[in-house]
């Protein structure tokens, strides 16, 4: 057993955040040309034999760099569809709703079948994050069934979403912290009022725990233990919720600053929004956790 | 990263499950909480047997006569006392997980010799006096003084909240020597047998006399009996905290985790897992404990690479006992008027105990001060 980053993971890690850093600032929008840039950094086929040939322990170091530098585009759906069809770009159908309607291939996911389907049509709707487009699809679309297991698919999905979700959790921490450092009132920094130390000290407590959670089920994944279904629901279960409450904690810390569309901790928020509903909300991630106790 | 156990660490585990088969046969029941003689002989006695098989310090070095196996096998000796209901360290807490590896850490070899393998054989228990009346959280303004005098230290003062100190045989024992607050503070093992120590139980919340005032009356404890330098015993206390905070919680948790299985199985017979409400609690618990459970994965992994625990268990202290309140809270609404009288007594002491663990052992506001200023480098 060794449940900390070994020297090849971490290598791993800084060269994703390294590419993050240079080219996919906070507010980049999705576009064709940034994905194949994270394409051949190999962030979809991974787990390819063709690619890096690596487990979900790796995948899930890359999203939490992924989730922590806010890059926009349906990273999970398309690093799951690597392995089954060859499309650009990927998107999961929920419903009616499909976020990054511009996609190529929509990944429909029921309880026993996933179907692509390539033919369709949208009408964009108002995002509630900016950076995340979502359309209204259909009606009548047709797909193929694809010949996989929608459970695993759809537990490999949480789990991914759970890593871009507690990246968000580690970077809102840093960020609160900064501002905590800089930001002086009563002629004191204000991360010396008690009060904004604890809020800070909740914020890394729950980043920390979510990130435990999740890159255990990562390893649980490879290892294909018994208890993985249930790690995987917990993970993505406290990974949401981690992420949602650092960023409102992140804003309080901010003050009315927090409050503007000009920082960027809104956006943090409203991303750590729309992972909580995707691959089972917090209510769906508890049913499914009490099923497994 | 893996979490996979070696062919070695799986073979450990199942010599350990079949000896546990048998060796629980025949554990007597667990004496009333206030009898603490009889106490001191359950909890004593079956870490002897622990000895006697080869069970106990599985992470110490043979040298103190420990096991010298690795953290991993420790984890999972723990995994499996658990799960096989065996006693739990009891009495031997102190010894066992903080004062036992403080002095590994940082004691004489002597000192090493004398005590480590007496607290491994359950001969010898430990408690430990930091804590006094004018000094909780505020450590290290404690008064209890030392005074040079000739071969020995004489020790005047009192302590306070000292666990197991009726029937322990030595304390850690934090004094002062000098005036300067940090630097002024010695680490002693101190003998209870020795004249002019007096302890006085004090009753808690659950009933029962967990702890005790201790007083210090001209005690002359032997200078050969100190630990690090004269005035250097803060930063043994340091060592101390980083075992008693990263690794002393672990069984609990484990404990934590069956508390919970049983509250499920208590709310399906009484119909109260129909209510979505309630079920949702107890699995958001659950997921609670499994990743407090990685947490831990985590940070034995560092503390091995380290030597010391790390920070971590602060983070899982916090995270901790606060699941511990949900877990209390929750279990108290679903037993409802059942918790008027004893019957779930486990249940209604978890509740309490969980307002214990948020106090002992540093404050979460002690913790969340840690956190926020040493690792997060925010300013004091
Ligand atoms: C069950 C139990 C067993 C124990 N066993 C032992 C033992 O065996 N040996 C031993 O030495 N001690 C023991 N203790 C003592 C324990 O370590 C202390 O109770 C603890 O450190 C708090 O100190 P205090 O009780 O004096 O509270 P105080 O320090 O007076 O704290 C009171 C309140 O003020 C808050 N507070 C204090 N300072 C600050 C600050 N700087 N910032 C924010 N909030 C602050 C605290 O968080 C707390 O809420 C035990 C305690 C318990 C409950």
């Amino acid at each position: 057993m060794n449940f900390d980053l070994g020297s090849d993971e971490l290598a791993l890690r800084d060269a994703i955040r390294e590419l993050c850093t240079r080219e996919f600032p906070v507010r980049r929008r999705f576009d064709r040309a940034g994905w194949k840039q994270l394409a051949d950094a190999g962030v979809f086929s991974l787990r390819q034999s063709h690619g890096a040939g690596l487990g979900m322990t790796e995948s899930v170091i890359v999203f939490e760099e992924l989730g922590r530098a806010l890059v926009a585009g349906p990273l999970v759906a398309t690093h799951l569809a690597a392995g089954l069809f060859d499309a650009d770009v990927v998107t999961c159908l929920d419903g009616d709703i499909a976020t990054y309607p511009e996609a190529d291939v929509l990944l429909q996911m029921g309880g026993e079948y996933v179907y692509a389907i390539e033919q369709f049509d949208f009408t964009p709707l108002e995002p509630l994050d900016p950076l995340t487009p979502v359309g209204r699809v259909g009606p009548g679309v047709a797909g193929s069934r694809l010949d996989v297991d929608p459970r695993q698919l759809q537990g490999l999905g949480a789990a991914l979403t759970a890593a871009l979700s507690s990246g968000i959790a580690s970077r809102t921490v840093e960020l609160a912290v900064e501002y905590a450092k800089e930001r002086t009132q009563f002629d004191k920094p204000i991360g010396s009022f008690q009060a904004v130390k604890h809020m800070c000290a909740d914020m890394f407590v729950r980043a920390e725990v979510a990130r435990a959670a999740i890159d255990a089920a990562g390893v649980m994944l490879d290892e294909h233990h018994d208890d993985v279904a249930r790690a995987v629901t917990g993970a993505k279960l406290l990974a949401s919720e981690a992420a949602i409450a650092n960023c409102k904690t992140c804003i309080q810390v901010f003050g009315g600053m927090g409050f503007t569309w000009e920082v960027d901790v809104h956006l943090y928020l409203k991303r750590a929004a729309v992972l909580a509903t995707q691959f089972g909300g917090v209510d769906h991630q508890a049913e499914l956790a009490a099923s497994r106790i | 990263m893996d979490l996979r156990y070696t062919d070695q660490e799986l073979a450990f585990r199942d010599e350990l499950r079949g000896w546990l088969a048998h060796a629980l046969e025949d554990v007597p029941d667990e004496p009333p909480r206030d009898d603490w003689a009889a106490r001191r002989e359950f909890d004593t006695s079956w870490q002897r047997r622990l000895f006697d098989a080869g069970y106990a310090g599985i992470d110490w070095p043979r040298e103190f006569g420990g096991r010298g196996g690795t953290p991993t096998e420790q984890l999972i000796f723990l995994e499996e006392t658990t799960r096989a209901g065996a006693p739990y360290v009891g009495v031997n807490f102190v010894g066992l997980l903080h004062a036992g590896p403080t002095l590994a850490a940082e004691a004489s070899d002597e000192q090493r010799a004398e005590h480590l393998p007496k607290i491994l054989r359950g001969d010898e228990v430990w408690c430990q006096g930091f804590s006094e009346p004018g000094a909780g959280s505020d450590l290290a303004s404690l008064q209890t003084k030392a005074v040079r005098d000739g071969e020995d230290y004489v020790v005047n003062g009192s302590k306070i909240w000292t666990s197991f100190a009726q029937v322990a045989d030595y304390c850690e024992l934090l004094v002062r020597t000098d005036t300067p607050k940090h630097k002024g503070i010695t680490w002693l093992i101190c003998s209870m047998s020795l004249p002019g120590i007096e302890v006085r139980p004090l009753k808690t919340i659950q009933g029962s006399s967990e702890f005790s005032e201790v007083f210090f009356n001209d005690v002359r404890v032997p200078a050969i009996n100190r630990v690090g330098d004269e005035n250097d015993g803060w930063r043994v206390a340091m060592v101390t905290f980083s075992f008693e905070r990263g690794t002393a919680f672990v069984s609990e948790l484990l404990d934590s985790m069956q508390l919970l299985k049983r509250l499920v199985e208590l709310c399906k017979r009484n119909g109260r897992w129909e209510d979505a409400g309630v079920r949702r609690e107890l699995a958001h618990l659950s997921c609670d404990f499994d990743a407090l459970w990685a947490l831990t994965k985590r940070n034995i992994t560092q503390a091995e690479r380290s030597g010391i625990p790390g920070p971590g268990g602060s983070v899982f202290k916090l995270s901790y006992s606060e699941a511990r309140h949900k877990l209390g809270d929750l279990a108290m609404r679903v037993l409802d008027e059942a918790t008027l009288s004893g019957e779930s007594e486990e249940h209604i002491r978890g509740w309490m105990h969980a307002m214990s663990i948020t106090i002992a052992a540093g404050t979460s506001q002690i913790q969340r001060n840690i956190l926020a200023e040493r690792v997060l480098g925010l300013p004091r």
